[in-house]
């Protein structure tokens, strides 16, 4: 199987991120919709997630005896508590912050699409490509600290509201730098793309 | 640009038009289009070679330079 052009594996992708788009673009809409009928519509049984870190007290001792270890630490615990909303209005500003993700999300997805989309009929060197990845990199390293802006604010709330014998939650910025080297490195694959365009262009132009 | 291709003088001069010189020296009537036209980045010596040969001419003939207007 090629790697571009038609039935290749660009090709492939290309229908997955149309298929993802559209998934996500259908999700979006039903929760712009939820949104803006959250406040009157009644939710009961509705449960929201809340991503907490949280750390077990010694109180809960952590073992394994077979193995011959009588005393483990649990650390970076991380999960998702899940509420129910008191009424609509709870539900709002988290169903923001989901609505921006989708948004952003779709929109990060588009711009793939549309690169994977020159790639499928191969056309790699298309002029807005390198454009197109730049602003997925960028994207990539700006949404990273908003996302962990994001867990820490939902951190924060647990860690102040929530209580639990043997249980103590935390507020940790959960920051990915991996998501930043990924952006880094998408970077420097849009310089690439940027050079291949130049020598695409100076190429059709050499008689 | 400072690098004009005189292709329309020669081929006027010759009383060749464009499709029978790119017969004839095998390229696109596209591709000469674009040294015609002078939208061409970069011309190669082979393409240069059947150039001279069928128009009989020198390199010089085919290529001047004018320097850039500073306005």
């Amino acid at each position: 199987m090629n790697a571009l052009g038609k039935w290749s594996i660009a090709s492939l992708l290309m229908h997955l991120l149309t298929a993802v788009w559209c998934v996500l673009a259908l999700v979006l809409v039903i929760s712009v919709g939820l949104m803006a009928a959250s406040p009157f519509i009644d939710l009961s049984g509705a449960e929201l997630g809340i991503p907490v870190s949280f750390r077990i007290d010694a109180s809960h001792p952590v073992a394994a005896p077979s193995l011959g270890i009588e005393a483990a630490q649990l650390r970076d615990a991380r999960g998702t508590l899940i509420v129910s909303p008191r009424d609509g209005t709870d539900v709002v500003g988290p169903m923001l912050v989901v609505v921006g993700m989708l948004a952003f999300g779709l929109w990060v997805v588009g711009e793939l699409r549309a690169v994977f989309r020159t790639l499928s009929d191969g056309r790699p060197f298309a002029a807005a490509n390198a454009a197109r990845i730049r602003r997925v990199a960028w994207a990539v390293m700006l949404c990273e600290p908003v996302r962990a802006l994001v867990f820490y604010s939902a951190g924060s709330m647990a860690a102040a509201h929530f209580t639990s014998p043997g249980l103590r939650f935390e507020a940790s910025p959960d920051f990915e730098v991996l998501a930043i080297v990924n952006g880094l490195i998408l970077l420097v694959v849009a310089e690439v793309f940027r050079a291949g365009t130049r020598l695409d262009e100076e190429q059709s132009l050499t008689v | 640009m400072a690098l004009r291709v005189k292709l329309d003088h020669l081929l006027l001069d010759r009383r060749l038009t464009l499709t029978e010189l790119a017969d004839r020296i095998g390229i696109t009537i596209a591709n000469l289009s674009v040294l015609k036209t002078n939208k061409a980045r970069a011309i190669r010596f082979s393409t240069l070679e059947a150039l001279c040969r069928e128009l009989n001419c020198q390199p010089g003939d085919l290529v001047e330079w004018t320097p850039d207007d500073p306005a």
